[in-house]
């Protein structure tokens, strides 16, 4: 009895186990396949394939490590791929930016040339066309400054500067310019000395792109500067009291491209408060930016204190 | 298929009636230990082997044959409705499982179950039979309970198939559960008047026959008496279940497919 | 390799006498965001069914990769992240204990997938909570959280932002941006709500009552229907000139030397028309746009609109 009962347990206990070990080779014979097929995929060029195992498994080690690799390399083509896409967004964009006043401009030469115009109208349009031609150059020259900042051929150079000596020197140039736009223009910058290291050029390029910002979009008539100084950092406040962002536009305001008056032609590369935050950030400062719509925008600037 | 059964297990986590199968493995050897240490009752036999003997047929009797069909049957209605009813169907087929699987997955389990209540019955006859009675041949005796949670199972799979067919609520597949093994039971106390096709025909019955003959056989039994002709031997009784099972796998199978497709 | 991630064609899902989908033909691009935009009952939920093979469809066929989906289940379907109507989840265990089971049955990519997942959409691993004691908003997470589970290269989601609070909503839209955008997933996303699809998509198949009436980029759909008129005249560098001295209007672009668009709508098309003429241009073409989304959605659904 005993002995029927035993060898009946012991057949059972190896037919089990041999039946274990066919299905665990056929599972890892075809997980093995599995794992071909999908690094075939990947050679030819889709590094979204992911290869998977249950977290036990024999093949799994070998799965996961695979999958690392692939996503490591997926990330770098992925970041590739997107510089690439705002590269061919930013061509599209800047044809049609760079056509619209290029063709305007040769409208008024033309007509001047043709002499559908003559005297006082055609030196007039001479003067338009070369006010046009200005703004273009402008145009350019922010297109440049963001093409250097994206491929990092912006030379920084560092020194220790008294801020509100600096900003004094920037505003100097602005004031006549506020005055020709009837923009009343208030300045409260203490008799103190904050000493930041800074790139001056870098600064002076932040400040005048704010400034220039607020000019040609708020549509304020009343534009404040105040510095102060805030737990070791120099704080610097522009504010307007113009139309104001709205509360979704203003998340976006420092990405690339981002225009809050979409489909409006008008001046505006789309890149003037890009190129800002990225050289704040060069130089170790925040900006940040508030506003209330119909009521004004702020934009805050902190820069740390030199020792 | 061996991570798909795991998972049912992993579902059942929380699951109280699971404790309660536990539980229900108690409920008649208890109660039959202390019936059969009353003096009017061991009084009757002449020596405390036949105790034993009498008492293990009673615990396999009325404890696996009588209440595991409807203990499997609450199980399918659980094991099967969870899908339906927690709509988690759908993650399931785009994994992708088929249906196939998960339905042999569910039946591996309710074997499985079947199994465990049957030796843990056996188990505690054994344990509390040794209390009152002299207990003999404990290998054959786990066995023979191994033989009878497979045959029992695979016996209740029609029911396992009517529980699918109506999909109803659990109120309903446990109704329909005590309706066949009250049906059982009546076929199994008038033996003698049916014909012989039908106790071959309905499972758990026929389970009930193979294992008066089986106990029989090894002198766990005194003997069956005038039944003598409807005993079937173990083969016959492997195919007749296996056939049985095969044939509720494959309607299962049909209606939850058509089921899934909806 | 198809150039489509999902085709199909004619598909058709027939509920007795009503068909639930009729022709239907969509393609979905590889690393776009195909939006399905439609009112409720109107066949969203089947296509996608479909396209899971949940559903058998009555006829017509779906193509995946450029392979039969029917033929091909095993190999596709891992590849593929769902949502599909209300999460189901075993409300007897936790978020985790749940994912678990679907990480064990089709396995994962990396030994973290679980807690990954659960940090994506913002729910915590190893929570002692149930399912059952879920909001409506978390079972939608974590739905979420297991159709990316596997980090699947294509993601079909049925309504995701069902049942999310405004937050959430804000969350998961840019989470299905960004996995578009940075990981170059390809995202299949059905909505009921216009705003919604031209927030997230890049494509959209409008449908209703099981027919698809429009397949389109937003791209096409935005220059449809923004507001502005189309002029095509034989010189733009004179017609801008016109412009700027006739009517003080700088609100314009150029396309080419004979297409511009005027984005002020004030100004009557005679008068400018009349202007052009005089001056000598030649005017081919002089038309409105001004349909707004909306209207453009309202006028391809017959009238009754969307949501």
């Amino acid at each position: 009895m005993y002995t029927e009962a035993v060898t009946i347990i012991a057949f059972g206990i190896v037919f089990v186990s041999m039946c274990v070990a066919v299905l665990t080779v056929r599972r890892v014979k075809k997980q093995i396949s599995e794992i071909s097929d999908a690094l075939e995929d990947i050679k030819n060029g889709n590094g979204n394939r992911r290869i998977l195992a249950e977290t036990h498994e024999l093949v799994a080690p070998l799965a996961y490590a695979l999958n690392d690799i692939i996503l490591s390399y997926e990330s770098r083509l992925s970041a590739y791929h997107q510089t690439e896409e705002t590269n061919r967004q930013l061509m599209t964009s800047l044809s049609h930016d760079v056509r619209t006043p290029l063709t305007t401009l040769i409208g008024y030469l033309d007509a001047a040339h043709k002499g559908i115009v003559n005297g006082k109208e055609s030196d007039d349009y001479i003067e338009t066309a070369r006010r046009k031609a200005h703004d273009l150059k402008e145009y350019i020259d922010v297109l440049f400054d963001w093409f250097k900042l994206g491929s990092n051929e912006f030379s920084m150079n560092i020194s220790t500067v008294d801020l509100t000596e600096l900003t004094r020197n920037i505003l100097i140039d602005w004031i006549p310019i506020f005055e020709d736009a009837q923009i009343d223009f208030v300045a409260d910058i203490p008799e103190q000395l904050f000493r930041v290291q800074i790139d001056p050029d870098g600064y002076m390029r932040i400040l005048n792109n704010l400034i220039q910002n607020v000019i040609s979009h708020s549509q304020a008539d009343k534009v404040e500067i105040a510095l102060s100084g805030m737990e070791g950092n120099i704080k610097i406040l522009l504010s307007d009291n113009g139309v104001g962002i709205d509360k979704e536009d203003l998340k976006h305001i420092f990405e690339r491209l981002y225009k809050c008056d979409k489909g409006r032609s008008e001046k505006g590369s789309g890149l003037g408060l890009s190129i800002v935050h990225q050289l704040v950030a060069k130089l170790n400062g925040t900006i940040t930016a508030e506003s209330i719509l119909g009521k004004g925008t702020v934009f805050i600037l902190l820069f740390p204190l030199a020792e | 298929m061996l991570r798909l059964i795991c998972c049912e297990f992993a579902k059942l986590k929380r699951k109280k009636f699971i404790w309660l199968v536990g539980l229900s493995a108690f409920l008649f050897p208890v109660p039959l230990t202390a019936l059969m240490t009353m003096p009017q009752t061991a009084g009757q036999y002449d020596s405390k082997i036949d105790i034993f003997n009498d008492y293990f047929q009673f615990v396999m009797g009325y404890g696996v044959e009588l209440l595991l069909p409807c203990v499997i049957g609450v199980m399918a209605a659980i094991l099967f409705f969870m899908e339906r009813d927690n709509d988690t169907f759908k993650n399931l087929r785009t994994i992708p499982i088929t249906s196939t699987q998960m339905i042999f997955a569910k039946i591996i389990v309710l074997f499985f179950f079947g199994i465990i209540f049957s030796l843990a019955s056996a188990l505690i006859s054994i344990l509390c039979g040794g209390m009152i009675a002299e207990v003999n041949s404990i290998a054959y005796r786990l066995f023979f309970a191994l033989e009878m949670g497979i045959f029992i199972t695979a016996g209740t799979l029609p029911l396992v198939v009517l529980v699918v067919f109506f999909s109803k609520n659990y109120v309903f597949s446990v109704l329909l559960c005590v309706f066949y093994s009250v049906l059982s039971l009546t076929a199994e106390s008038s033996f003698g008047a049916l014909p012989k096709v039908i106790c071959w025909l309905m499972p758990i019955p026929f389970t009930t026959l193979w294992s008066a003959g089986n106990l029989t056989a090894h002198g766990a039994m005194d003997g069956v008496g005038m039944l003598e002709y409807l005993i079937p031997t173990t083969f016959e009784t492997i195919i007749i279940l296996a056939v049985v099972a095969l044939l509720s796998v494959i309607l299962v199978d049909y209606m939850y497919k058509k089921r899934g497709d909806e | 390799m198809s150039k489509y991630v999902i085709e199909t064609r004619n598909l058709t899902k027939q509920y007795g006498a009503q068909k639930s989908v009729a022709r239907l033909n969509i393609h979905v691009q590889k690393g776009r965001i195909y939006g399905l935009l439609g009112r409720n009952g109107a066949g969203k939920t089947t296509t996608m069914k479909m396209l899971l093979g949940l559903t058998q469809p009555t006829s017509g066929e779906v193509a995946i990769w450029g392979k039969p989906l029917a033929a091909n289940e095993k190999k596709l379907l891992p590849r593929i992240g769902s949502l599909i109507e209300s999460p189901g989840f075993y409300p007897n265990l936790t978020a985790t204990e749940n994912l678990r089971i679907f990480a064990t049955l089709r396995g994962v990519p990396n030994r973290n997938a679980i807690k990954n997942a659960l940090d994506l959409v913002g729910l915590p691993y190893k929570d002692r909570k149930l399912f059952s004691q879920y909001s409506l908003g978390m079972k939608q997470r974590l739905a979420i959280a297991l159709a990316i589970m596997h980090d699947p290269e294509l993601l079909i989601l049925d309504e995701p932002i069902n049942g999310l609070d405004p937050i959430g909503i804000a969350e998961v839209r840019s989470f299905i941006r960004n996995l578009c955008n940075e990981r170059g997933k390809t995202i299949l996303i059905s909505s009921h709500i216009l705003s919604e699809i031209a927030l997230l998509a890049d494509d959209i198949g409008i449908i209703d009552h099981g027919t698809l009436l429009e397949e389109e980029s937003l791209e096409e759909l935005e220059t449809k229907s923004s507001k502005h008129i189309r002029f095509t005249v034989s010189d733009t560098a004179q017609a801008a000139r016109i412009l700027e001295r006739s009517f003080h209007e700088n609100q314009f672009t150029i396309q080419d030397d004979h297409n511009m668009r005027l984005h002020n709508l004030n100004i009557s098309i005679g008068k400018i028309v009349t202007a052009f003429v005089e001056n000598g241009l030649e005017v081919s073409q002089a038309a409105t746009s001004e349909e707004s989304l909306e209207d453009y959605f309202k006028r391809v659904t017959g009238g009754e609109g969307i949501a």
